[in-house]
């Protein structure tokens, strides 16, 4: 099994003096669904920010779909994106378009051209997260669980080599949350490796992975034991 | 307004007038008036700017019409002072003639005028009053030529040049003009072309200033939405081109406006204070017009590029410091 991310020894941070993370390494292979736990402030968020290239790896070596972040140029960044789609707790969708035109950007912006092929797409990936009806509405007139779906959608669009989602359970209710996790095991299935930062431990209790923790400033890997623990220990 | 459900049918009172909705027809009406004050909200924001860009245009129009109304008035003023060339009284016409071409030759001067002897007994007579010709006996008044210059070549220098040229001419008997009135008109005529020209650096910078301003602003309001889409993978350049675009338009709608609002204020002057623009040139006029629109576009364009790039160089967590 293929690496999709990759690190070894590497520091995350803003600024040397004050890293957020430091040895950090782990890695993730190819179709691969991966927890990451830890409490509020622990360091997250950060490592995912790192992944698609927001925030500088200060020390140490990082691969993440076959993009070297040691030396990865500005101008190379959109392209890391393309193949790493990031979905956030807060959804990020674009406010002042529909759902349609909301992927049709994604699209374009990566270089579709195609009409017909952009349709179809974007049907087919709506249809897989189970909102084809829902297209043309705008995304303040869909629920939470729906938007978080259309930002699902949208990552889907270009057939990521990874998944990277932000807590994106965080504003969903229980079982609308179950859907999101099982849509991700679903999608994991098809060769995707998903990397998911998240505070539902329930949710990591019924769909048992691979789960690392962020704790004291690195990143610890849990063994089945760990998991079979009480998660809410874990996380206080 | 009351509202309540039964059975999945929703009853609304407005007015004192019973409403009944399926839910889904409320949920659809309701999700209407929210597009729809979305989409109002969207034109506010952009008419908004537009009214703002083009306000400021108005003002830099309005100096562009000074400064051309200032060139044409003062070359007007310029033009309208000369110098006057008295004849000998028994000049031959021929002679004059022969002198007036040659006046009329020189690359400086615009006009020249023949006035008789009679004709400027008449002139004299006409301000002085009818006593004048009794008390006079005779016409004292020898022929003249009356020259002026293009409003270019119309300084103090250029008159003592002229004098030295023709003060030792057989046909002349005298020459005449104000030297002291030319150095201070064209004394004045500097001293306020550079107060005007300086007032209207200063106006243009503060166009300049406000403009970024406003697009700044605008662009400000879509940050987040800017960061969304670097996060989904677009170039910055894919990113820039649409609002590079819009903002090029807006400075162009924002242009027109200017100069629809500039045409009005001619218009209004026109039927009320002619006076203030007969020395308009509408050729000037419409070079103005021209500037002011592609100003705008530049103006709008270069804000905007600016804005952006500011924008696209910021992390997420950066934005919320901004």
């Amino acid at each position: 099994m293929a690496n999709k991310i990759y690190f070894n020894q590497a520091t995350i941070g803003y600024a040397a003096e004050s890293p957020i993370l430091t040895d950090v390494t782990f890695s993730i292979g190819e179709g691969e669904v991966v927890y990451l736990i830890g409490k509020t402030a622990a360091g997250k968020s950060s490592l995912l920010k790192t992944m698609y290239a927001e925030i500088p790896l200060l020390d140490g070596e990082a691969v993440v779909a076959d993009y070297d972040l040691t030396n990865l140029k500005r101008s190379k960044i959109p392209y890391l994106r393309r193949k790493v789609s990031v979905v956030f707790q807060d959804f990020q969708l674009l406010s002042d378009r529909n759902v349609h035109d909301n992927l049709v950007f994604v699209l374009k912006a990566t270089g579709w051209t195609k009409t017909a092929q952009i349709k179809a797409r974007i049907l087919e990936v709506l249809t897989q997260v189970g909102l084809g009806e829902k297209e043309y509405e705008m995304p303040h007139q869909l629920s939470g669980g729906e938007q978080q779906r259309v930002a699902i959608a949208r990552a889907l669009l270009n057939d990521p080599e990874i998944i990277l989602a932000d807590e994106p359970t965080g504003n969903l209710d229980p079982e609308t949350s179950d859907e999101i996790f099982q849509l991700f095991h679903s999608i994991a299935k098809l060769g995707c490796a998903i990397f998911l930062v998240t505070h539902n431990t329930q949710m990591v209790s019924r769909y048992p992975a691979r789960t690392l923790q962020c704790e004291n400033g690195t990143i610890t890997e849990l063994t089945q034991n760990d998991t079979a623990i009480d998660f809410e220990t874990l996380m206080q | 307004m009351q509202k309540f459900f039964n059975v999945g049918i929703l009853y609304t009172y407005s007015c004192g007038k019973p409403r009944c909705y399926t839910i889904l027809r409320y949920m659809k009406h309701i999700s209407k008036r929210q597009n729809k004050a979305i989409h109002q909200r969207m034109i506010t924001s952009y008419t908004s700017t537009l009214i703002s860009v083009a306000l400021v245009l108005f003002v830099l129009s309005l100096i562009g019409l000074l400064l051309t109304s200032e060139q044409t008035l003062s070359n007007h003023i310029k033009e309208k002072v000369g110098f006057t060339l008295f004849l000998k009284s028994d000049v031959r016409e021929a002679d004059m003639f022969e002198l007036r071409k040659k006046i009329d030759a020189m690359d400086m001067v615009k006009s020249t005028e023949y006035i008789s002897a009679e004709e400027a007994s008449n002139r004299l007579a006409e301000t002085l009053g009818q006593n004048y010709i009794d008390l006079a006996e005779g016409n004292p008044i020898p022929p003249s030529l009356e020259v002026h210059f293009y409003a270019d070549y119309a300084t103090p220098e250029n008159f003592v040049l002229i004098e030295q040229q023709f003060k030792n001419n057989e046909l002349v008997d005298s020459i005449h003009y104000d030297r002291s009135h030319i150095k201070t008109l064209n004394t004045n005529i500097k001293r306020i072309s550079l107060f005007l020209l300086a007032l209207s650096a200063l106006l243009f910078i503060v166009s300049v200033v406000l403009i970024h301003n406003t697009i700044r602003l605008s662009i400000y309001s879509k940050r987040f939405l800017i960061k969304t889409m670097q996060l989904v993978g677009a170039t910055n350049h894919y990113i820039r081109s649409p609002f590079l675009l819009r903002g090029a338009f807006q400075g162009f709608l924002s242009g027109l406006i200017a100069v629809a609002l500039t045409t009005g204020v001619l218009y209004l002057l026109q039927t009320e204070a002619y006076e203030i623009i007969k020395y308009l040139d509408f050729e000037l006029l419409g070079i103005v017009f021209l500037a002011v629109i592609l100003i705008g576009m530049f103006l709008t364009f270069v804000a905007t590029f600016f804005a952006l790039n500011k924008f696209l160089k910021k992390t997420k967590d950066e934005l919320y410091f901004i």
